[in-house]
Formats: C-alpha cells, sequence, structure tokens
C-alpha cells in the first residue's frame, strides 16, 4: 500500500487542530498532517516525496503571511510530483479573481468556505481522495473503510470486469 | 400786558385776489375792503391793526373817488409802503399821483394771481412792521426754509432710485437745455471708456440712457444703467478710478467737470440736495451689493467647508468599508475554530463520562487535559520533529505523532511522573486523545474568544467618533488598534513593529488611526505582492517634546516629482476600487495640522518610502469640525 500524504495548511493553529482533528479519522490510511505555513509545507512534503511517499490531497487556507494559498496549490500543480494531489482551499476570503485563475490553471479542485461544518469537510475530503486512489493507487480497495466504499467497489468490480473481458 | 397786535395788510380792492394772501398761515393780517373807504374807516382800521402794507388795486378804479386816499397817505404818518396794482395801461395822472403821493413800492400792471402774494411776500414786511413781528417773521421764515429744504432732502425717501435719478437728470438736462456750448450731453456709441482703473478721472457721468460695465481687471464688477452715475467715487474723493467704465452699448451721457457742476449745483437749491441723496444711495447701493457678495461668498466657503469635512468622512467611510469586509473575515477563523471546537467536544465527552476509562488512563488523561489546556500546542514543526526521535517505540507515525501532540513524551504528566515503560497501543492512545481533543479543543475555544472579543473592542473603538475635544490617549493603542483591524491585509506582509513608551498625548485618537490605516494601507498597496513594513514610534523630548511615528516600507518609492503632489486633495495614483476614496493623504495631512504636528516623507525609487509624523506633546488639537 503507498505512503498517501494528506496535508493540511493555514496559518491559525486553531484553525489547523480543528481541521486536522475533523480528518483524524482518516489516519488509518493516510499520514495526515498540518503545516503552519506554506514554507513549511513545501518542506513537509518534499521530505515525504524522499521517503517514497506521494502527496494525494492538500487542504490550504488562502491568506497566509508570505505565499497565498492560491499561488501555492497552482505552484504544486506546476511540478510532476504534486500535480496529481487534490487541492482544496478552505478560506474565508479569496478573492474571486484569484479563485477563477486558480481554477483556470487546474490548481483547485475544491474551493470550502470557512466556517465549515464537519461532514461537509470530510466528505468533500473523502471524494477527491477517492478520486486519487482511484486515479493513482495500484490497489484502492482497502481504503473503501475510510472513502467513498461504494465507488471504490464499482471501479474495482468494473476493473476486474475489463481485467478479465481483455484475458479472454 | 395786551397782545401786540398782528400788522396789517390792508387790501383796497373792487377784484378777488389770490386767496393765499388772506391765508392765516401768512405773517400778515389781510383785511380787504373796497375803494370806497373813508378816512374815517382808515384810522379805525388802523388803530384795530396797524397797517404795515398797503395793496393798492386801482384797476378800473375812478380817480376822483381815491382821492381820499392819497390825501390821507401823504399825511399818515410814517409812509406806508404801497403796492399797487394797474390796468394794463396806467394813465400818466395816476402814476403821477402814485409816485408824489405815497411811498409806492412797486406798480403791477396786469397782475397774475401768483404774482401778487410772491410780491406781497418780497414786501413784507415793511418798514411799519414792528420789531418783534419782523424777528418772529424772519423766524418763522427760517424754519419754513430749513422745513422745506429737509423736507426736499428726505422726501426722497419716498422716492424709488429710478424716479430719483429721472428727476436729477432731468433737472440736469433742462440746465443744459440752452446752455450747453460745450456739448456736455453726449451720446456715445459702444465700447467708449469713460473711466480708466488706476487713472486720475476728473468728470461725473450721469448715464440717462444704455448702460456701462464696470470691470476691475478682467472681472465684471458691476453694470450701470439708466441713472447711475459713474465715477462718482473718484470725482469726489480726488481718488484714481477704482474700476474701469465702458459702455456696452450706445449710451447717453452728461459728462460734467468740476467747475461745471458746481454751476449746476448753483442753479437751483434743490439739485444739491437731491444729488448728495443719489450719491448716498448709489455708494449705499455698491455697498449692500459688495456686503451680499461678501455674505456669499462666506456661504460659499463654508458650505465648502463642511463638503470637505464630509469627503473626509466619506473617505473615513469608505475605508471602514473595506476594512470591515477584511475583519469580518478575520472574524471567520476563529468562529470556524470555535464551531468546531465545540462539536468536536460534544463529540469527545461522552467516550469520557461513560465510565468506559480504566482509572489508570483516566489519571493520566486528565493530566493530558489539564495539558492541553494550559499550554500552547508545539508547532507542527516540532511535533514533526519530535515523533520522529520517537519513531523507533512507535513504528507507525500517527501513533508517534500522537504521542508526542498529547505531550506524553514530558515525563511529568504521567502520574507519579513515571511514563509506562512499554508504547502505549493504539487503542490507548485514541482513549487519550479524546481527553487532549477536550483540552486542546476547550483552549481553543477559549483563545478564539478572546480573540473575537479582542477585535471586537478594537472594531468599536475604530469605528467610533472622536469626542468634539480632545482627550488624553496613547497613540501606541491607536497604532496596534488599526494594525489590529488591518490584520488581515497585514498578514501577507511582514512587519514589525517598534512601539517605544509614550506620554500620552492631547488628540484626537480616531481622526489619527484613520491616519495610520491610511499610511499603512498605501504602503501596503505600493509593496504589491510582499514586502517588509517597519513601524516606529518615540518619544523625542529635545528640542521639543514631540511624539515620532515613522512607516517605512521596502516598496517601488514615490517618485520625486510627485512626491510634492501627493498630498494634494485629488492626487491619486490609484484607480477606483482602491483603498478609500483615494484623497487619504491630504486627509492624513489635515488631521495631522490639526494636531499641530507635521507630516513628511523620504523616498528613494526601489528603496522604500518612509513617512515620518511628528505630534507636539504641548499641541492643542483643533476641533475637526
Amino acid at each position: 500500500m503507498e505512503k498517501l500524504l494528506v496535508l493540511c495548511v493555514d496559518d491559525e493553529r486553531e484553525v489547523l487542530d480543528s481541521v486536522l482533528n475533523d480528518l483524524a479519522p482518516l489516519r488509518e490510511h493516510f499520514t495526515v498532517d498540518g503545516a503552519e505555513n506554506v514554507a513549511e509545507a513545501k518542506s513537509v512534503i518534499e521530505d515525504y516525496l524522499k521517503e517514497g511517499g506521494q502527496l494525494a490531497l492538500i487542504l490550504a487556507d488562502h491568506i497566509m503571511p508570505v505565499d497565498l494559498g492560491i499561488d501555492f496549490l497552482i505552484d504544486l500543480n506546476q511540478q510532476e510530483s504534486t500535480l496529481a494531489a487534490k487541492k482544496i482551499l478552505l478560506t474565508g476570503q479569496a478573492e474571486l479573481q484569484d479563485t477563477i485563475a486558480a481554477i483556470n490553471r487546474g490548481g483547485l479542485n475544491y474551493y470550502l468556505a470557512k466556517p465549515w461544518s464537519s461532514d461537509e469537510l470530510q466528505r468533500i475530503v473523502k471524494d477527491k481522495l477517492t478520486d486519487y486512489v482511484l486515479e493513482h493507487s495500484s490497489n484502492p480497495l482497502p481504503y473503501a473503510s475510510v472513502l467513498d466504499s461504494e465507488r471504490i467497489f464499482g471501479a474495482v468490480s468494473k476493473g476486474r470486469l475489463d481485467v478479465s473481458s481483455t484475458s479472454i | 400786558m395786551e397782545e401786540e397786535q398782528t400788522s396789517c395788510l390792508l387790501v383796497l380792492s373792487e377784484h378777488r385776489l389770490d386767496p393765499g394772501l388772506a391765508n392765516s398761515a401768512a405773517p400778515w393780517h389781510m383785511v380787504q375792503h373796497s375803494l370806497a373807504c373813508d378816512h374815517q374807516q382808515f384810522v379805525e382800521l388802523n388803530q384795530q391793526h396797524p397797517i404795515a402794507l398797503l395793496l393798492l388795486d386801482l384797476r378800473g378804479a375812478e380817480l376822483e373817488h381815491t382821492q381820499w386816499l392819497f390825501e390821507l397817505l401823504q399825511t399818515f404818518p410814517g409812509d406806508l409802503p404801497v403796492i399797487a396794482l394797474s390796468d394794463p395801461q396806467p394813465t400818466a395822472e395816476l402814476l403821477t399821483l402814485l409816485i408824489n403821493t405815497s411811498n409806492l413800492q412797486r406798480i403791477l400792471s396786469e397782475p397774475d394771481s401768483g404774482q401778487v402774494l410772491d410780491l406781497v411776500e418780497q414786501y413784507w414786511p415793511s418798514t411799519r412792521t414792528s420789531d418783534s413781528q419782523r424777528k418772529r417773521w424772519l423766524e418763522a421764515r427760517l424754519a419754513a426754509q430749513v422745513s422745506r429744504f429737509r423736507s426736499v432732502f428726505f422726501d426722497y425717501t419716498t422716492m424709488e432710485d429710478e424716479q430719483l435719478s429721472e428727476r436729477f437728470i432731468s433737472a440736469l438736462y433742462r440746465f443744459f437745455e440752452d446752455n450747453d456750448e460745450h456739448h456736455l450731453c453726449r451720446r456715445y456709441s459702444t465700447d467708449h471708456t469713460l473711466t480708466e482703473e488706476g487713472q486720475a478721472n476728473n468728470f461725473l457721468w450721469f448715464i440717462a440712457k444704455g448702460e456701462v460695465v464696470l470691470r476691475k481687471g478682467e472681472l465684471e464688477v458691476a453694470r450701470m444703467g439708466e441713472g447711475s452715475i459713474v465715477g462718482g467715487m473718484s470725482f469726489v474723493t480726488g481718488e484714481r478710478a477704482f474700476t474701469t467704465g465702458v459702455t456696452c452699448d450706445t449710451t447717453d451721457v452728461i459728462k460734467l467737470d468740476r467747475p461745471t457742476f458746481a454751476k449746476v449745483l448753483d442753479s437751483d437749491s434743490e439739485l444739491l440736495p437731491m444729488f448728495t441723496n443719489l450719491l448716498l444711495r448709489m455708494f449705499n447701493r455698491r455697498l449692500q451689493k459688495s456686503i451680499r457678495t461678501e455674505v456669499e461668498l462666506q456661504n460659499t466657503l463654508s458650505s465648502l467647508d463642511s463638503a470637505h469635512s464630509q469627503l473626509i468622512e466619506q473617505e473615513k467611510m469608505a475605508m471602514l468599508g473595506q476594512l470591515i469586509a477584511g475583519v469580518a473575515h478575520e472574524l471567520n477563523n476563529p468562529v470556524a475554530a470555535i464551531t468546531r471546537g465545540s462539536d468536536t467536544i460534544s463529540q469527545q465527552l461522552p467516550a469520557l463520562l461513560n465510565g468506559s476509562v480504566p482509572a489508570d488512563s483516566a489519571e493520566l488523561g486528565m493530566n493530558i487535559l489539564q495539558h492541553a489546556l494550559s499550554t500552547p500546542p508545539l508547532s507542527t514543526a516540532e511535533l514533526r520533529r519530535r515523533a520522529k526521535e520517537h519513531g523507533d517505540r512507535y513504528p507507525n507515525g500517527s501513533d508517534a505523532r500522537r504521542f508526542v501532540s498529547m505531550s506524553l513524551d514530558n515525563d511529568s504528566l504521567w502520574p507519579g511522573g513515571k511514563p509506562a515503560r512499554k508504547p502505549l497501543k493504539s487503542a490507548q492512545l485514541d482513549t487519550l486523545e479524546h481527553y487532549q481533543r477536550v483540552g486542546g479543543f476547550l483552549r481553543n475555544i477559549s483563545v478564539c474568544s478572546e480573540r473575537i472579543a479582542g477585535l471586537v473592542k478594537r472594531l468599536k473603538h475604530y469605528a467610533g467618533q472622536d469626542s468634539e475635544r480632545p482627550v488624553q490617549a496613547q497613540i501606541n493603542d491607536g497604532i496596534a488598534d488599526t494594525l489590529a483591524i488591518m490584520e488581515n491585509r497585514l498578514k501577507r506582509y511582514e512587519y514589525e513593529c517598534e512601539l517605544g513608551e509614550l506620554p500620552e498625548l492631547h488628540c484626537y485618537p480616531i481622526a489619527l488611526q484613520q491616519v495610520w490605516t491610511n499610511i499603512i494601507a498605501n504602503a501596503l498597496d505600493a509593496m504589491e505582492g510582499g514586502g517588509q513594513l517597519h513601524i516606529e514610534s518615540r518619544y523625542i523630548s529635545d528640542p521639543e517634546p514631540v511624539i515620532e511615528v515613522v512607516f517605512a516600507d521596502n516598496g517601488p518609492g514615490i517618485p520625486q516629482e510627485i512626491q510634492q503632489r501627493i498630498f494634494e486633495l485629488n492626487f491619486t495614483t490609484k484607480r477606483e476600487g482602491n483603498f478609500g476614496l483615494g484623497i487619504g493623504l491630504s486627509v492624513c495631512q489635515q488631521i495631522i495640522n490639526q494636531h499641530g504636528g507635521t507630516i513628511s516623507l523620504e523616498s528613494e525609487p526601489a528603496q522604500g518610502t518612509r513617512f515620518t509624523i511628528h505630534l507636539p506633546l504641548q499641541g492643542n488639537p483643533l476641533s475637526p469640525e
């Protein structure tokens, strides 16, 4: 099973802890980590990639000291190693223009407004992670317990059918 | 004492004469008698009312009937003055008789009715009038003259300007009717110059018809129409002409120099008071006009003032509106954290309270809760570092992180200070994590609530109104408030704040916050996309005690050529949609000036801009209104 990183970036520790707490159920199958700024996030990703992991999902605040969340997401999108990662902006205050730019440059998979509800956050993250494992995992089945099991089972069985049909 | 008899005017006439002669207000007592009078009657009359003047109407009279009279007059004591009225062609005989026998003063042939009265007035009082009566008559005459003069003068109050000037001008025309050898009544065509500003003027122009425009420099001062006087002031005072007067149409004027003017006034005693009145009115109208203009100017000025202070208020509101959006976002984060925190706590509590936690775990758990509640969490970087240190005992990265984030690597948390020898199992960590979450989120809620409360307090203060009088306030507080309100915008920049120890300042603190906000907002706009802002405050005691506040950015700087202009009201380099209304710096300068302070800037291209504000400690700020 792959080492998959779910990274949350928010300069406000209280917010970051809340997000991490909401995503705690994922810890079973993912490395769920937090960073308090973009620079730290970059080094966490770098370390993780070095250890052979992949960045599966990044959830970033927009307004942060020094670097903006959207710029960071676009930046990640321009690197081969992180291109595939699902990118969610969790913010109360991204300018509409910035957001549109991010979407157009493929840097954004979802925009989540603050304050968020735990259910919504978990649903979105699960959905995006499901996309990710279905697209990039050689064996998505184990993730079914924490992600969208229906879609994973469906995809797996369809895959088997496809495999069997080609093998015939 | 017997009252003195009024002297008598005896009229001997067969005709009806001017009723004015019998006027009771006349100084004489008139008695009329026919010529068929006799000596006896005459003497009796003279006894009742001493006869002072005899009006002898000989028109159509038979000489033989008046024989007695001439005899009597010849012997009448103290020559009785006589005025005689005669037929158009009096006979030589009559004239001889009159001249030789009476004290004949005047003979009037074919008299008009008015002429008789005039003549009597002219010869009254006669030599036979008593001194006291003569004196009384003189006094009455004088009083009448004065009152006539007065009435002429004051009569004008019932007249309109136009009537008065028309009357005067027609009097002038009358004067020049047969007498205008110098051609003083003349007609000018358009654009003829009457007076020239700053030049001597020796003439007085009466505008009979047409219009003259008075200009001072390029500015039109007045238009003088029919009946106006041009050149009045310089003519009267001898000063140089105040304005240039040019005809703006075909204009009829009467042009008077001083000698002519004097001659005109001499010709008619009514003209001087009329002219004086006219001139007074003219000057008064001009004065009223200039007072009205002055009042209008004052009104305009004060409405400009109020428009300006409205503009300042609008600038503040525009700025505030934009700040509020940032503040709302700023509130969003702690609100989100509180919402999430209380949700989490309500999820976690049942697990702690249902009695399923073993006693030893519960004690450790309570320590973890207390610690999480009272201690700020480790930074995420530090957590990772420590988790790595425990990687050998907790090969599962997630467990290692949980272990250190609960501060279980801190021995003092363990009951008796003794940590478990064996690594905790995942299930044990799950249980303890409930405690950590409750403690941590309780702490979050309290931290976030404080932040919200603080922000709201600062916002309340910031958005408030200054009281009408200046108050003692701490400048550093105002700067801190401003920074708090602008936190949202400042996040993307590095900023350092060196707020020195300051004495309180007698000031309008909220107005000053507007200054700080403007300067910071400008700096942030200038450093678009990131930069460093340095804010400094300090107290300088020498040479005069001032508070100095400095805002320095490392943006692109302000070009030399516009540095002088940035404090101008309408100067902005920003486009619409930028912060405030773009009148920020002029407002800043005003507010600082109100405080008796100065605002200056130094700027180097590509180096940044540095605003320095000095606020004198002994200043007495003016009211912003």
